[in-house]
């Protein structure tokens, strides 16, 4: 009987080691990737925020309505300029993917300044430098300046656009932010 | 039967016996060392409050032991975002002055290796300089930075 027990240990050490090794201590849900590839013109991937549900947080001085309520911004001269957004980020199904932050601010020393930061857990962040003028048909484009994993080997522009809702349905957004990448490898670029 | 009793006892004693190996293993401590210490790149310390009620705004799935503040937060209950943490924090310099906006995103990694004693978190930093201030290039603008934090397991 006491050797049944010691091989009991043993099996209990080797199956707790092959659970840990076999089974993910994390496993991150994932949505399909919704890749469009158009002729000629590469391949783009849209996102978007739905306004005002997907709306996690607007910093902002003097807001007379702070989002979320109890949203204390602070009145340090240093963000008197600064405008600092986070939302959910949806795939083109409607289906949230990931968060994402818009940071806008406009001082003498650094100029306008509009940045977003995707991050997509199950596929890694994107940082993007945005244009601080729209163009004239509404969008405003920037460029990938850095990401991690899935994002690392990338290059690529983004443009950001807002299309107001004209369904008229109760429940409807007041409209959307749709977010477009065109990202490529980087050793396709410089080819 | 006596027999069955003692190999299923003797498998408890085994599980516990290698997760107290994991839990108290002196090779899966922490690097005394950050890497930024040996790093030719400029380095800005930037200090903040990990305490989910000093954040200006943090939020999670909701279900978690940290709640969201504040209250009425919207939450990150949906599957992708479900093991995600996101925070906007007033980031401080070294003589406790308000430097920086920085909003923290973390993810548990799907990198995590408990069998290596490494619980791993995959996080994104966004954040706001103070203008003009002559730290590094991107000074006053904003600063994109990611880490990856590795966590002893268990402990």
């Amino acid at each position: 009987m006491f050797k049944t027990f010691i091989a009991g240990i043993l099996l209990g050490v080797a199956g707790a080691a092959a659970a840990l090794y076999y089974f993910p201590a994390v496993n991150q849900s994932r949505e399909q990737s919704l890749i469009v590839v158009h002729p000629n013109r590469g391949n783009t991937e849209s996102f978007h925020v739905n306004i005002p549900m997907d709306r996690v947080m607007t910093g902002a001085p003097s807001q007379k309505e702070p989002l979320p309520v109890g949203l204390e911004w602070p009145v340090d001269p240093l963000f008197a300029d600064t405008r600092a957004e986070l939302f959910k980020v949806r795939n083109g199904k409607d289906t949230v993917v990931g968060v994402a932050s818009r940071i806008a601010a406009n001082n003498e020393s650094s100029g306008d300044i509009v940045e977003w930061v995707l991050h997509l857990p199950a596929r890694g962040s994107a940082y993007v430098r945005m244009q601080a003028e729209p163009l004239e048909d509404g969008y405003r484009t920037g460029t990938l300046a850095t990401g991690t994993r899935e994002f690392a080997p990338l290059v690529g522009r983004v443009t950001e656009h807002w299309v107001a809702d004209t369904s008229g349905a109760e429940d409807a957004p007041a409209g959307r932010i749709e977010l477009t990448t065109s990202f490529v490898a980087r050793e396709v670029e410089e080819e | 039967m006596k027999y069955l009793i003692s190999l299923v006892v003797g498998m408890a004693v085994g599980v516990a016996a290698f997760l107290a190996l994991l839990y108290y293993n002196p090779m899966t401590s922490q690097n005394k060392l950050s890497p930024l210490s040996v790093s030719d790149n400029v380095v800005i310390n930037f200090n903040y409050s990990a305490v989910a009620t000093d954040a200006l705004v943090y939020t999670n799935d909701g279900e978690s032991t940290v709640v969201p503040y504040p209250s009425k937060v919207l939450q990150l209950w949906e599957p992708t975002v479900r093991l995600t943490d996101t925070m906007a924090t007033v980031m401080r310099d070294s003589r406790n002055q308000p430097a920086a906006i920085g909003i923290k995103f973390s993810s548990r990694s799907e990198s995590t290796r408990i069998l290596n004693g490494e619980a791993i978190i995959d996080s994104a930093w966004h954040i706001r300089t103070r203008p003009g201030k002559p730290v590094c290039r991107t000074a006053g603008k904003l600063l994109g930075l990611s880490a990856r934090n590795r966590y002893s397991s268990l402990s």
